[in-house]
């Protein structure tokens, strides 16, 4: 098995929209995927972008080219990142997923509610230190 | 007679997206609740049509019915304890899922598996293609009110299920695949059972031909309908069948091999208008091309082992993988953080079909709501995998 | 045995002394009596038949287990069980429209009866404008059906029934015209006087054109495959019977088959001779022309996908309706040089 293909690129928050629209200008055109990992001992959330080329009309036996994956650190206290929905609309429902778990908020999101969790849900459960509210309703107890 | 609220979908709504569906709602227009409880949502899947008429002004479609935290318990499992809930995301295709994760862990460690488990392993994912695209012909088929089509399609991927009970021991949750190799060596008999099978499913691919390609109502009901550009297609990351029919030749497979499949010789098919009917064609034709790719694994099939040497505890080193496999909805892609212990750090799965759900509200805008039924039936979706 | 003889001769003699006035009603009411038993007997027997055949079509048993051999007892069962279940009315709905909406679906196919001929003797009522009179009669069931939509409260009911009040309206139009030519050749609207017509030749060589038109608007009145837009399943979850259960909902379902029914009879009795035919009784050979239509009908729509509403009104619009009137055209000009 071959190891890991990604061309890794780190960016910083700042600087990270701007990143962005030059990887899309450079036939980046494919969002894979977009994540985020919640570093709770580090202070940070990463999040994690795939990025790959899928031009039309690209020949499948030359393969998709260049992927890369961006990665840039934010604050985990007050989490906030450019959204990159205007230049891969894509990005929309994967951008409202690490909002609904991670709680990162995107300034420029059309449309930033909720994905996945239940209507009154609080919290984001894929942070490292979350704790389901519901888990304290107190247990009737297995009878013996 | 009592008021019907037309204006409201009704059902303990999250606020916002109330607030979404009914920003600046015509007064001819109504809203209507199509899922969670739908015969055509395939699952729990909910869109809200915004109708003028019967033809449809805008969709919002509302996931997360089958959330279950799937990547949350991955965090608290061990490696190999998490094949078994791959199944349970693409139920459908189960095997495939538990494809992209062995080989995400596997890359992760450097491990590299035997050769003969790497052609048994391809063999059982286009197996499960050929059932996924079944089931879904069936639906498909269904949607549209043939149910003959239904019982047919599940009729042959009964024997794929036989082949694969052979083989694994269960019918829909297979825990096959090891991280290392595969869990059994194929069973006596299993080969010829599958070429007797692909014979047998050629001639009723024909059948198939017979009952939908030629089909006026069939080619009515589908040509033009729901079309998807091919720098829509990209720019929504569409995957799989969905992204093939607008005419892009993107496939796994083929863009960044995996196990053998650079030694394979099939072809990956392409629509061109990138409507309904293309989507059809390119699933039938994907077809084909999986039962000549089973017919070459069983021919090239090596003898030996089919597990390759794994430690007894499998704890990978510190580091990240993002592995893709062509999964019958597409390319599926699972991203695991490993900081070195027996459980994940952080494990995300990239489903296709969560990707091609955003494509409704796009392609639906415009048509009728039996269109639209035929639209997300030419989607494929599996709520499994979109939920998580 | 011969007390017994006795006994119903004295009860004939009694029941045939008894004023007109009392007598008239009682004959009807046995008539209808025997229409109503004749169409809930078919049902039975067209619910099973239909199982059976799509299970055979969908290479399937269909129901094996109530009832050896082959399950006849499933309807049976079927039956009861709806009959047990329990009365759901759900809030909301319009409570008038919603309980009588079923029976006024049904109704339109107890009426048709009263004109079908079952062999030269046997009719309820030998109208001599039966032809208009059947086509009056059908057309009443999609009042039922816009009752029932309209009465649910429920928005998928509602487009069912929006959807079946365009689509019969429609086809009726064509229905008619379709039968038209067959008046012009029998010169008769009485379905004894088209049934005398055929005693040469059937009506479906004289008039193919005429056939296939009524065949195809027929389909559309019965909501059939592919024509089942009004409860299109995947579509409109259940269309307008979607807030039905129970006994209800199995009056939709008797209305429907028994309209199944009706039509085929009908389709039968005007263009393949009726009862009438060699060797047989007119009664055998009736049924056997009617269950004809009901397995071509059967067939057609387990084999076929759905047409989608604005297609279907295409098809009824710029399809049947011209053709009809050309049919009549044909006819007409046929008739003037003949």
């Amino acid at each position: 098995m071959s190891a890991d293909t990604w061309e890794l690129i780190k960016v910083e928050a700042d600087k990270y929209l701007e990143t962005m629209k030059s990887l899309k200008k450079d036939g980046l055109d494919y969002l894979s995927d977009l994540t985020a990992v919640d570093w709770k001992d580090k202070g940070i959330i990463e999040v994690v972008v795939h990025l790959a080329a899928v031009n039309p009309g690209t020949d499948p036996r030359t393969g998709f080219g260049r992927h890369v994956r961006v990665k840039t650190e934010i604050e985990r206290d007050r989490p906030s990142l450019d959204s990159v929905t205007p230049i891969w609309p894509g990005a929309n429902w994967y951008e409202r997923e690490v909002w609904d778990l991670f709680g990162v908020d995107f300034p420029g999101h059309p449309d930033l509610r909720r994905i996945m969790t239940p209507e009154g849900f609080t919290g984001h459960p894929l942070r490292k230190d979350f704790v389901d509210q519901r888990q304290k309703r107190e247990r009737v107890p297995h009878t013996r | 007679m009592a008021e019907i609220d037309l204006r409201t979908v009704t059902g303990g709504d999250r606020p916002e997206l109330r607030d979404v569906v009914q920003k600046d709602l015509h007064e001819d227009e109504i809203l209507v609740n199509m899922g969670p409880q739908h015969p055509s949502t395939h699952g729990v899947l909910r869109v809200v049509l915004r109708l003028s008429g019967e033809t449809i002004v805008d969709a919002y479609p509302d996931i997360g019915y089958l959330h279950r935290g799937v990547e949350k318990i991955a965090e608290g499992w061990t490696y190999p304890q998490f094949i078994p809930m791959t199944d349970r995301l693409d139920y459908v295709a189960a095997i495939s899922n538990e494809l992209t994760y062995v080989l995400g862990v596997e890359k992760l460690m450097g491990l590299e598996v035997p050769p003969r488990a790497a052609y048994i392993r391809v063999l059982m994912a286009e197996l499960q293609r050929v059932a996924s695209h079944l089931v879904w012909l069936g639906a498909f088929g269904g949607d549209m009110g043939a149910l003959t089509v239904f019982l047919y399609c599940f009729r042959e991927r009964e024997k794929i299920l036989d082949l694969f009970e052979m083989a694994t021991g269960a019918r829909l949750t297979y825990s096959y695949m090891r991280i290392g190799g595969v869990r059994n060596d194929l069973p006596p008999g299993f080969v010829e059972k599958t070429r007797d099978f692909i014979k047998l499913m050629r001639e009723r691919l024909k059948e198939y031909d017979a009952l939908f390609t030629g089909n006026r109502i069939f080619e009515a009901r589908t040509k033009g309908i729901g079309p998807l550009s091919a720098e829509w297609a990209i720019a929504l990351s569409a995957a799989g069948p969905t992204l093939r029919g607008s005419g892009v030749a993107y496939d796994v497979r083929r863009a960044e091999p995996y196990l053998v499949y650079d030694k394979l010789d099939f072809e990956v098919p392409v629509g061109k208008n990138g409507d309904t009917y293309d989507r059809y064609i390119c699933r039938i034709k994907e077809m084909h091309e999986s039962l000549k790719i089973i017919e070459q694994c069983l021919d090239a099939l090596p003898d030996g082992e089919v597990m390759a040497k794994v430690p007894k505890v499998i704890k990978p080193p510190e580091g990240e993988i993002y592995a893709m496999t062509e999964a019958p909805r597409g390319a599926t892609g699972v991203y695991i953080v490993s900081n070195g212990t027996g459980n994940p750090y952080r494990l995300h799965w990239r489903a296709p079909t969560f990707a091609n759900l955003q494509l409704i509200p796009d392609t639906v805008r415009g048509f009728k709501i039996a269109d639209a039924v035929m639209i997300m039936g030419s989607f494929d979706v599996v709520l499994g995998e979109v939920d998580r | 045995m011969a007390a017994l003889a006795d006994t119903w001769q004295a009860l004939l003699d009694w029941y045939f002394a008894l004023p007109t006035a009392i007598l008239v009603p009682i004959a009807g009411l046995l008539k209808v009596l025997a229409v109503f038993g004749w169409i809930v007997i078919n049902v039975l027997i067209l619910i099973w038949l239909e199982r059976k055949f799509s299970g055979r079509l969908q290479s399937r048993l269909g129901p094996m287990r109530v009832g050896r051999p082959h399950g006849w007892a499933q309807t049976l069962a079927d039956t009861i069980k709806l009959l047990v279940k329990e009365d759901i009315i759900p809030r909301g709905v319009d409570r008038w429209l919603y309980v009588i909406a079923p029976a006024v679906v049904f109704t339109p196919a107890l009426l048709v009866w009263a004109v079908v001929p079952f062999t030269k003797n046997w009719i309820v009522s030998d109208l001599n404008v039966a032809l208009i009179y059947v086509a009056a009669a059908g057309s009443l069931a999609v009042l039922g059906i816009f009752m029932s939509g309209w009465g649910s409260n429920n928005k998928w009911s509602l487009l069912g029934a929006m959807r079946a009040a365009a689509q019969i309206i429609s086809y009726e139009v064509p229905s008619v015209l379709s039968l038209m030519g067959v008046v012009m050749i029998a010169g008769s609207l009485s379905l004894q006087g088209i049934v005398a017509a055929q005693h040469r030749v059937w009506f479906i060589f004289l008039q193919p054109l005429g056939f296939i038109i009524y065949l195809i608007s027929t389909m559309a009145e019965l909501n059939r495959t592919p024509f089942d837009l009004t409860e299109a399943e995947s579509e409109l979850v259940a269309g307008f019977n979607t807030e039905y259960s129970g006994l209800r909902w199995a009056f939709f379902f008797l209305g429907e088959y028994a309209n199944l029914l009706a039509a085929s009879a009908i389709a039968a009795t005007v263009f393949l001779g009726g009862w009438s035919g060699p060797f047989l009784p007119g009664i055998v050979w009736f049924v056997l022309k009617t269950y004809f239509f009901v397995i071509l009908i059967m067939w057609i729509k387990w084999t076929m996908p759905r047409i989608r509403i604005d297609q279907m009104m295409e098809v009824g619009w710029k399809f049947l309706i011209p053709a009809a009137l050309v049919n009549i055209a044909i006819t007409g000009l046929v008739l003037l040089v003949v």
